[in-house]
């Protein structure tokens, strides 16, 4: 009886099934900001999904069993790389017996090898200095000129990938990358606002953001990447940023407040949210995130 | 497609090409096209809801964890119908953190002492370890005061060695709550093997197990080797929890452990029945779990315990019902 | 003596290694009824778990004297787990298992439950949930299984202690005949003395003020209650 209705519903399933989406290359990206750029220099040509919303730390995502599908299908799966997915997206990836995205494969992109990583470990990684990343800081998304040589490398792959819409990629590239160009230019009075300014940030995320805009980065609430903040750093961490005249908290809203909050009212300053990525699920673009950022950070620092 | 086509090689140049200009020359000369293409960026990035035919597509990629929630969840069904009367509910949290407490020890003595140990064995053995603690903990300890002590120990154990440890974070927690999205082919190998010793295990037993807890010193009068059949229970489900903690996660492990038993208690009222619902509920809700957290897109091992969680009020309903 | 079941020798209860009671030699015999009687607190139940083996004692020794002894206990009320989900037949099985063989026998052991709740006139009651019998329910299948479990010696803690004094004087005959039937003896803790006089062959005597611990005949009960410690 069980097995009839269980083949029962198989078969209205089957019935059911919408036709599969006109032929476009499948994009997978692990986080927003890289399906903002995928689906930017792709166009109509792709459809990207991205594994993680802004609300998620990337260092740790829960993915879902509908992402694993679509990892399963894809042609193109896009990383940030440096370790950052390291906790998550292997056993997604060997999960989903889809041999285009495996390590090596032209299906595979770490896109932290298109850009100059900051923060790269000169000497070996011990571990007792924390979440340490060997390959270098990952977070180099909040920088728009890293964004771009990105944005540029995904364009090229999906030219690989799919030779027949090469030129179409090839306009959109040139097309985002004066977009962000013209976007950089008016941020200049904003930058130039920022230069110099110390602020705290919750976590080493901020590095490239702080090497665009001249913000200074005075030290972190976390003690080393990845571990909490004791009682002992906080102290040393306040007596600091009032020594440097820091009085911005400026942490993604991903990462935890209380802390932070401490830190920003000892400090007679205020915390600063800013998106952990680009609301590319609800339509934003990556311009618009850097702008909005932007707009956070000359506001409030 | 490890090379690309030779004809679109010229293109291809011309991407790097667009690196090679200078900033400044564009700047400030917004053109229709760019205006185009950002409010075009994210179209694509609509997402319709998953259906249940994408999942019938999938299901070659989804058999594998949902066979572990499903071995998972009749096996802890069963065991925890022994559990839940021992009112001993909580030693399963204990039991998780204390394999975490082996992971963690396992990464910790490599740093510090760079003894290489895998991961998996460590927390199989700390859970063995605490299993037995507990199975032998002084009579004028409570048992509720013995799992709170293992609990508070194993917990501050992890924190103080994980705080030496924060490299591997990513690590312990992969190792230790298994995302339960998808699942290693040998995750389902090592769960099948818990859930057979347990079902061995409680075939074996289940009578004499019944006996020691309905009247323990009845039990021992009668030549029963109380502690070692307390002892055997103990690792067995120490073995099933650590296993399918790895595989699927604490909180799934949790929920399956207690409350499709207490559905069975609610709704049967001889042990047969229980056992049968218990089993029953624990693979219904590993699995259905899995198949509601696909199509409502929701975490699975929150979905897996909600829906063990909602066949709790149903099986009282049952019982309402039928009296 | 050839029909001796189990000695104590010198034997002194406790806790922590200190004694609470006077050191006492008692020998248990084929077929014989045991009252124990004494005060709340006066160390009963201390004393038959130790002679039991559940606790340590601080001195002296028990010895089984035929080998396999077959032993049978029923602890106070409060020491079941009355809300496990059991039929009354599970109960009445549960007497029936040993140390060994457990796996086998299936058939004989259905058999040996089946004649131990129809001893009880208990028949009736076998599929029924044991959480929803009343107390003098509950106690007859109680001593169903210890009829089922063919032991030569059960130890019985209090049986009749949530009973009225109709329910007491037919659990009592109900005892008797289990022991009849069984050949097996007895060792039963009670306050009830007009029973005990009634139906016990020896008696253990513990008289908590005085720290005493006596053993002898049924003349023990009429010294006790010529104290005055009991009503």
């Amino acid at each position: 009886m069980i097995r009839m209705i269980f083949s029962l519903l198989l078969c209205a399933a089957c019935f059911w099934a919408a036709p599969r989406a006109e032929a476009k290359l499948s994009v997978v990206a692990t986080t927003p900001d890289l399906a903002a750029l995928a689906s930017a220099v792709g166009g109509e040509r792709v459809s990207v999904k991205a594994l993680s919303s802004p609300a998620q730390d990337p260092h740790w995502v829960d993915a879902k069993p509908s992402l694993a599908l679509e990892l399963s299908h894809a042609e193109l799966l896009l990383a940030v790389g440096a370790e950052l997915e390291l906790g998550w997206l292997p056993t997604l990836q060997l999960g989903s017996r889809n041999g285009r995205v495996q390590l090596g494969a032209r299906g595979f992109l770490d896109c932290s090898t298109l850009v100059d990583l900051l923060e790269r470990p000169t000497t070996r990684v011990d571990r007792s200095q924390g979440d340490i990343h060997p390959s270098g800081n990952p977070h180099y998304l909040l920088d728009p000129r890293a964004a771009e040589r990105v944005a540029v490398g995904i364009g090229k792959r999906l030219a690989e990938l799919d030779p027949e819409g090469s030129s179409l990629y090839l306009e959109r590239t040139k097309a985002f990358v004066t977009s962000l160009r013209d976007a950089r230019a008016r941020f200049q009075k904003s930058l130039e606002k920022l230069k110099g300014r110390p602020i705290v940030a919750y976590h080493r995320s901020l590095a490239y953001l702080a090497e665009w805009t001249g913000l200074v980065v005075v030290d972190h609430i976390e003690s080393k990447p990845g571990v909490p903040p004791d009682p002992r750093h906080v102290a040393e961490l306040i007596a600091l940023a009032r020594q440097k005249g820091a009085r911005t908290v400026v942490q993604e809203a991903f990462h935890p407040t209380r802390t932070s909050q401490l830190v920003a009212e000892k400090l007679a300053g205020k915390l600063l949210r800013i998106p952990g990525a680009t609301n590319f699920q609800g339509g934003q673009s990556y311009v618009a995130f850097i702008e909005q950022v932007l707009k956070q950070l000359t506001e409030g620092v | 497609m490890t090379e690309p086509a030779p004809s679109v090689r010229p293109e291809l140049d011309a991407f790097d090409q667009l690196l090679e200009t200078e900033p400044a020359e564009t700047r400030g000369a917004a053109s229709a096209a760019s205006a185009k293409t950002v409010a075009h960026e994210a179209a694509s990035g609509v997402e319709a809801s998953p259906s249940l035919s994408q999942f019938v597509d999938g299901i070659g990629l989804y058999r594998d964890p949902i066979a572990c929630a499903v071995l998972a969840g009749a096996g802890l069904g069963a065991l925890g119908v022994f559990v839940v009367l021992r009112r001993a509910v909580f030693v399963t949290a204990t039991l998780s953190q204390a394999a975490g407490l082996g992971v963690v020890l396992a990464f910790f003595l490599e740093i510090q002492c760079g003894l290489q140990l895998p991961p998996l064995a460590c927390a199989l053995t700390t859970t063995l370890a605490c299993a037995f603690l507990l199975g032998v903990r002084p009579r004028r300890l409570s048992q509720e005061t013995a799992v709170a002590f293992v609990y508070l120990a194993a917990s501050a154990l992890v924190v103080l060695l994980g705080a030496r440890i924060a490299q591997e974070a990513h690590d312990v927690a992969a190792i230790l709550f298994g995302t339960a999205v998808l699942v290693r082919p040998e995750d389902v190998l090592w769960v099948l093997g818990g859930t057979l010793s347990a079902a061995a295990m409680l075939a074996a037993l289940t009578r004499p197990l019944l006996f020691a807890g309905f009247d323990r010193d009845g039990a021992r009068v009668q030549g029963l080797p109380v502690r070692r059949l307390e002892l055997a229970f103990w690792s067995v489900f120490a073995l099933e929890v650590s296993v399918a903690t790895r595989a699927l996660g604490a909180l799934p492990v949790f929920a399956f452990a207690v409350l499709p038993a207490t559905a069975g208690l609610l709704c049967a009222r001889r042990l047969p029945g229980v056992m049968a619902v218990a089993v029953a509920a624990g693979a219904l809700s590993g699995g259905l779990g899995y198949l509601c957290a696909f199509l409502l897109e929701l975490p699975v091992g929150a979905s897996q315990a909600a829906l063990a969680a909602a066949l709790v009020p149903l099986a009282w309903m049952l019982r309402r019902a039928r009296a | 003596m050839s029909d001796a079941l189990l000695s104590a020798h010198a034997l002194c209860v406790g806790y922590s290694g200190r004694a609470i009671l006077p050191a006492i030699d008692v020998t248990i015999r084929s077929r014989e009824l045991w009252v124990v009687t004494g005060q709340n607190g006066s160390g009963k139940t201390t004393w038959i778990k130790t002679l039991l083996g559940l606790l340590e004692p601080v001195s002296g020794s028990v010895r089984h004297e035929r080998p396999g002894l077959g032993l049978a206990y029923l602890g106070q009320r409060q020491e079941l787990e009355s809300h496990y989900p059991v039929a009354v037949k599970d109960v009445v099985a549960m007497g029936t298992l040993r140390e060994k063989g457990w796996l086998s026998g299936r058939a004989q052991r259905r058999r040996r439950v089946l004649r131990a709740l129809e001893l009880m006139g208990a028949t009736e009651l076998a599929e029924q949930p044991f959480s929803e019998l009343s107390e003098g329910q509950k106690q007859r299948v109680l001593l169903a299984r210890i009829q089922a479990s063919d032991c030569e010696l059960a130890v019985l803690d209090e049986p009749t202690s949530a009973m009225d004094a109709g329910a007491e004087e037919s659990a009592w005959q109900l005892l008797k005949a289990v022991q009849r039937e069984s050949s097996l003896s007895l060792l039963v803790v009670t306050h009830a003395l007009e029973l005990a006089r009634k139906y016990a062959d020896r008696v253990l005597r513990f008289d908590r003020e005085r720290r005493e611990l006596s053993a002898g005949g049924v003349e023990l009960l009429g010294e006790y209650a010529a104290h005055g410690t009991r009503p």
